[in-house]
C-alpha cells in the first residue's frame, strides 16, 4: 500500500516536473522571435514618411504566412491609406466611403485591374498575387495616388511620421533589409543592408528621395481679365 | 424707330440664349438623376491691378486701377458614365475698385460643364463642354449687362508634371441699358458700346515644378468686338461700331471697335493646403483693330484659391 502510495506521488511529482519543464520552454521561445527598429531617413536627415521596409533571412529560408483580407479605403477623394504593404496573396477590398463613385485602376505589371464605377463596397476583393509595387489612381479624380507594396517576405513593415518603425517577430540569424519608397531615386536594392536580429539593435537608411511631383488637388486661377 | 427694334432685338437674344441655356440644364440634369453627385463649393478671393482698365491707345484716355475680388461658386458633379461627368453651378461674383467705382461689380451667374475622358489615367484625353451665363451689374448702370461664354477645349497630362490643353471659347456679351442710339446734333451713333461678341483660340500650359508650386502659361488669341474708352478722337470714331460717353470715365467716350487681340499669361500657383491655393499671375495684351487703333495693357492678379 505504502510503495503504491510513493508510486503515485512520484508520477505527480514527474508531471508536474514535466509541465513546468514545458511551461519554461513555451516562456523562452519568445526569446528566439525578436524585434528589430528600423530608421528611414532622406538626404537631408529627415525622416522619411511612408518608407516600406522588408527584410529577406540570409539563409533564404522564408517563412510562409496566411494572407488575411486587407481594406485600402477612399475618403472624401483620397485613398487612405496613401501606402499599404501587404504579403502576395492578400485579397484586398477598396470600399468607397464618398457620396461619389470612384472608378479605381491600376496600370502596374505586378497588378493590372480596373474596378469601374462604384460606391460602397465592392462584390470581390481583389486579389494581389504577384510580388512587387501596385500604383492606383481613380479615373475621375487625377489627384487621387495611393501605392500597396505586394511582399513576397512576412517580415516589413511601414515607417510612421517619425521615420522609424519595427520589424516583428523575425528568428534570431541574419538578415537582407531593404527599403522602399513612393519617391525613391534608385531600386530597393542599391540600399540594401545585412544585420544581424539578435545582434543589432537598429537599421538605418539614407534614401535619395526626389520631389514629390504629382497631379495636385488645389485649384490653379489661370490668367486673363482683360 | 431704331431705338424700338433694337431692343426688341436684344430682348429676343436674351430670351432665346437663356431658352438655350436652361433647356441644356434640363436635358442634361435629367440624365444624371441616376447618378450619384456631390457639392461643389469654389472660393476665389484676391485683387488685381491692371494698368489699362479702359483699353486706351491714348495716353490721355488710359487709366490704371486694382481692384479686390471675390467669387463664390456652388453646385454639383455627376458622374454619369465611367469617363462622363457633369458639374453644373451656381455662380457670384463681385468687385470693388480702389479709384473708378463705376466698374464695381456683382455678378449672378449659372454655369455648366460637361467632362468627357478618353481612356484611363491622366494621360488620357480630356474634354470639356462649357456653358456659361451671367448677369453682371455694374454702379455705372450703363454697363449692366448679360454674357455668355461656351467653350471647348482639350488637355492631358504628359507624366504627372505636365499637362497640355488647347481650347475654343464663344463669348457674347448683351448692353442691358442701351438707350439705342446716342446723338449729337442730327448725328446719331449706335450707343450698345458692350454689345460685344469675340471668338477665342487658347494654348496652355501647366508645368508641377515642386512639391508645392505649378507654374501656368498660356495664349489666347481672340478675334471679335472691344470696348475702349478713349479721349474724343476722329480716327477712333470712324473705326467704331458704337459710341458714347464714359459716366465712369468723365469726359471719354466708350467706342465698340472690331479686333485682334493676343494675350500671354504667365502665372504660379502655391498650393498652402491639398484644396487651397495661391495664385499670382501676370498677363500682356496687344489689340490692334484694321483702323490703325492700337492698345496694349498689364494685368496682375494675386488670388487665393479654395475647391471643396
Amino acid at each position: 500500500m505504502e510503495i503504491q502510495n510513493g508510486f503515485r506521488s512520484c508520477a505527480k511529482l514527474s508531471a508536474l516536473v514535466a509541465f513546468n519543464v514545458i511551461f519554461a520552454l513555451l516562456q523562452l521561445r519568445p526569446a528566439y522571435s525578436q524585434n528589430i527598429e528600423v530608421l528611414v531617413r532622406d538626404a537631408n536627415g529627415a525622416p522619411a514618411f511612408n518608407a516600406v521596409v522588408y527584410a529577406y533571412p540570409a539563409d533564404g529560408n522564408v517563412p510562409g504566412w496566411s494572407p488575411k483580407t486587407v481594406i485600402v479605403d477612399q475618403i472624401d477623394k483620397e485613398f487612405t491609406p496613401s501606402v499599404t504593404i501587404v504579403p502576395v496573396g492578400t485579397p484586398i477590398f477598396f470600399p468607397n466611403d464618398d457620396d461619389i463613385r470612384h472608378h479605381v485602376y491600376s496600370f502596374s505589371q505586378a497588378k493590372m485591374f480596373e474596378l469601374p464605377l462604384y460606391s460602397g463596397k465592392q462584390a470581390k476583393p481583389v486579389v494581389f498575387d504577384k510580388p512587387g509595387v501596385v500604383a492606383l489612381g481613380c479615373n475621375i479624380h487625377d489627384w487621387m495616388v495611393a501605392y500597396i507594396y505586394v511582399s513576397d517576405t512576412p517580415y516589413y513593415a511601414k515607417t510612421g511620421k517619425d521615420g522609424k518603425t519595427r520589424l516583428e517577430n523575425l528568428e534570431p540569424g541574419r538578415y537582407n533589409f531593404f527599403v522602399w519608397h513612393p519617391w525613391m531615386k534608385g531600386k530597393p536594392e542599391d540600399y540594401r543592408k545585412f544585420a544581424t536580429v539578435g545582434g543589432d539593435s537598429r537599421v538605418e537608411f539614407d534614401v535619395k528621395l526626389r520631389a514629390n511631383l504629382h497631379i495636385r488637388r488645389a485649384p490653379a486661377i489661370g490668367g486673363g481679365g482683360y | 424707330m431704331y431705338k424700338e427694334r433694337h431692343q426688341i432685338s436684344l430682348h429676343f437674344q436674351s430670351t432665346r440664349f437663356a431658352t438655350v441655356f436652361l433647356a441644356l440644364l434640363v436635358v442634361f440634369s435629367n440624365s444624371a438623376t441616376d447618378a450619384r453627385a456631390y457639392w461643389t463649393l469654389d472660393a476665389d478671393v484676391g485683387g488685381r491691378y491692371s494698368d489699362n482698365v479702359t483699353n486706351s491707345s491714348s495716353s490721355a484716355g488710359k487709366k490704371g486701377d486694382s481692384a479686390t475680388l471675390a467669387e463664390l461658386s456652388a453646385g454639383a458633379f455627376y458622374v454619369v458614365g465611367e469617363y462622363t461627368g457633369i458639374g453644373i453651378s451656381a455662380n457670384l461674383k463681385g468687385g470693388t475698385n480702389a479709384t473708378y467705382g463705376g466698374l464695381n461689380l456683382f455678378s449672378t451667374g449659372l454655369s455648366y460643364r460637361v467632362s468627357q475622358k478618353f481612356g484611363l489615367g491622366p494621360e488620357a484625353i480630356r474634354a470639356v463642354l462649357s456653358l456659361s451665363g451671367s448677369r453682371d451689374s455694374y454702379v455705372d448702370s450703363g454697363r449692366d449687362s448679360n454674357s455668355y461664354r461656351a467653350g471647348l477645349s482639350a488637355s492631358r497630362w504628359f507624366g504627372e508634371t505636365i499637362r497640355l490643353g488647347i481650347g475654343y471659347e464663344y463669348d457674347k456679351r448683351e448692353q442691358l441699358n442701351s438707350k439705342g442710339s446716342f446723338c449729337i446734333g442730327s448725328y446719331c451713333y449706335n450707343d450698345d458700346i458692350y454689345g460685344v461678341a469675340g471668338n477665342t483660340g487658347i494654348l496652355s500650359a501647366d508645368v508641377i515644378v515642386t512639391e508645392m508650386d505649378m507654374l501656368a502659361f498660356s495664349y489666347r488669341h481672340r478675334s471679335g468686338d472691344v470696348t475702349s474708352v478713349d479721349a474724343y478722337t476722329p480716327s477712333v470714331l470712324s473705326a467704331s461700331s458704337a459710341y458714347a460717353p464714359d459716366k465712369t470715365f468723365g469726359g471719354l467716350y466708350a467706342y465698340r471697335l472690331s479686333a485682334v487681340t493676343d494675350s500671354i499669361s504667365v502665372g504660379v500657383s502655391r498650393e498652402l493646403l491639398r484644396k487651397m491655393s495661391l495664385n499670382l499671375d501676370y498677363t500682356y495684351y496687344t489689340t490692334g483693330t484694321g483702323g490703325g487703333i492700337n492698345y496694349q495693357g498689364n494685368i496682375f492678379n494675386l488670388i487665393v484659391a479654395y475647391s471643396m
